[in-house]
């Protein structure tokens, strides 16, 4: 039993005295590369710069902060800069200079970025330097408040509407370089361009954080560089195999009729609905109650499993270029709590949450209640910050729906955001946060399923579509405990 | 009792309840490497806001602070 428990299907290679060693010679690092290589072939078509841009920065480790800023311009550029999803409602002809002026605007938007900062931090008293990250989440607000009011056919708005996707795109990197303004850690303003948008991996959340976190974690001798590589392969191969058992249960679940009439040979399929229209049919009304449970689950394991290998394939990347960072997703089927499969499930989307919204109310409100200000705080980050980074990153909507439609349509996951904070909240103060204290039946049957049951009946309500009402979610929820109304 | 045993006993409480061992060093890294999460770094803001009434609201919050018995210490006698 013990032998079982401990038996690992990648090897912890960075472990082992042998392999770290070999990893630190020529051709301990070219094999690594090629295996870093092979696997992420899978997953990117842009595997080799990627693997081009690795190898450089494996070779010449002591100019890794200025390769890494090359190699994330180089991959912005090849990747024809960032998605800044134009508003579908400006006329298309005047979509087509955009590709040329699409690093203009990102280098505005990054001078912009950086008087921003000399400001806050030349002017340490002034008003606007004391709280710097909500002043710029204000500005941006407001901005994005005008140019809903401009008419959205001239040109004019078009360059705005640029300015602000890119200005959005980036929102969350500069707050961390502004978290990071004191840190003795933080590179200059220049390098730590390189660490927006790193070129191994896309997403609005910063991975892994800023740049000062960033700088902790580099690897600083060859020992520690082969570790970080090692553990970045077996990410990357624990990734493919966590993606292959995902299309596997896609195809079982769902069948991929519209890919090929079967995966890996398999051609047997369930037909289950996806919980979007299940949702969508009268809120579950014309599938019987066990679909719209088999709906629910399948759509909630699916989903783990690929955000999973999303942020594995973006974490071992940045293990791969030298920095030892943890992994996004973490054994969230572990979890001893709500709270504790909140930080297992999206490590860095809950930093991200964290840093810019619980850290500054729980400093400031409800000192002296230490269990409100715990509960107050947690509800400011899960519950207000969620709902207000999906918000900012939904900017095509708010250009083409205009501020408030764009608000009101995000009600229901407002909802969402109310019940996790409080959720976690609650958690936070009464539950047991380790696994050690619990009898055997408790940790592994009664913990597992209430804390997964609560996050995959709770995914009914993670939605924005704003052609369902609340009531229809809760509609859909009570008929799977057979409740019918009407 | 010396400020900076006060905190190491508090900090080798912290890492018994993350079954932890009460063996680091001065510059070990305790929460960038996994050891302790932010949950433990709030019950040492509480820690240190009442033994040494530190206030963090105007400072600014860098969890980096809280890494390790050194920094913690730069950040009670700056």
């Amino acid at each position: 039993m013990v032998r079982l428990a401990a038996f690992r299907l990648i090897p912890a290679l960075d472990t082992y005295p042998k392999v770290v060693d070999f990893a630190q010679k020529l051709p301990g690092k070219i094999l690594l590369l090629a295996l870093f290589s092979a696997g992420i072939s899978f997953r990117t078509d842009n595997w080799l710069p990627l693997s081009a841009f690795l190898a450089v920065m494996t070779f010449l480790p002591q100019c890794r902060p200025v390769l890494l800023t090359i190699a994330t311009f180089g991959s912005l550029y090849l990747a024809n800069w960032p998605n800044v999803e134009i508003p579908w409602s400006i006329p298309q002809q005047q979509n087509s200079p955009v590709i040329f002026f699409k690093p203009l605007i990102l280098a505005a938007a990054l001078v912009f970025f950086a008087v921003y900062y000399a400001v806050v931090t030349k002017n340490r008293d002034g008003w606007f330097a004391k709280r710097p990250i909500r002043n710029l989440l204000v500005f941006y607000l407001l901005l994005l408040l005008t140019a809903t009011n401009l008419p959205l056919s001239s040109p004019q708005a078009l360059y705005l509407w640029t300015f602000l996707a890119v200005i959005g795109k980036y929102l969350w990197f500069f707050n961390y370089t502004l978290i990071d303004r004191h840190a003795k850690e933080t590179p200059h303003l220049v390098l730590q361009a390189g660490y927006y948008f790193p070129f191994w991996g896309w997403s609005t959340t910063p991975f892994p954080k800023g740049a000062a976190y960033l700088r902790k974690i580099e690897a600083k001798s060859p020992a520690q560089l082969a570790v970080s590589q090692l553990k970045a392969i077996k990410l990357l191969y624990w990734a493919l195999l966590l993606s292959l058992l995902e299309r596997v249960l896609r195809q079982i679940f769902y069948g991929s009729a519209d890919v090929s009439p079967a995966f890996l040979g398999i051609s047997f399929f369930l037909g289950i609905p996806t919980l979007e229209a299940v949702l969508h049919a009268a809120a579950g009304h014309s599938y019987p109650w066990h679909m719209n449970w088999l709906a629910l689950i399948a759509n909630f394991v699916v989903r783990l499993l690929w955000f999973s290998v999303w942020g594995h394939v973006i974490i071992a990347g940045c293990r791969m270029a030298g920095y030892n960072a943890l992994r996004n997703t973490y054994k969230p089927l572990q979890s001893a709590s709500i709270a504790d499969f909140w930080n297992r499930f999206y490590y860095y989307f809950k930093e991200l949450l964290v840093d810019n919204f619980f850290y500054p109310t729980f400093l400031r409100y409800f000192k002296k209640w230490p269990k409100l200000r715990l509960f107050f705080a947690t509800l400011a980050a899960a519950g207000f910050g969620n709902l207000l980074f999906h918000f900012l990153r939904d900017i095509g909507a708010i250009a083409g729906k205009g501020f408030w439609q764009t608000l009101w349509s995000f009600r229901v996951y407002a909802f969402y955001g109310l019940v996790l904070g409080t959720a976690i909240g609650l958690s936070q103060l009464y539950e047991k946060k380790r696994t050690k204290d619990m009898s055997w039946f408790r940790k592994n049957i009664i913990t597992p399923v209430y804390v997964v049951g609560f996050y995959c009946l709770l995914s009914i309500f993670d939605s924005s579509d704003d052609k369902l009402t609340l009531t229809d979610h809760f509609i859909f929820l009570c008929k799977l405990f057979n409740i019918h109304f009407s | 009792m010396d400020n900076r045993i006060k905190i190491k006993i508090f900090l080798q409480e912290l890492l018994a309840d993350y079954d932890a061992g009460p063996d680091f060093g001065d510059d070990d890294s305790l929460v960038t490497s996994g050891l302790l999460d932010s949950q433990a770094v709030l019950r040492m803001v509480v820690f240190l806001e009442e033994e040494y009434g530190l206030d963090l609201a105007e400072r600014g919050f860098d969890q980096n602070d809280f890494d390790s018995l050194t920094n913690i210490m730069r950040l009670i006698s700056p």
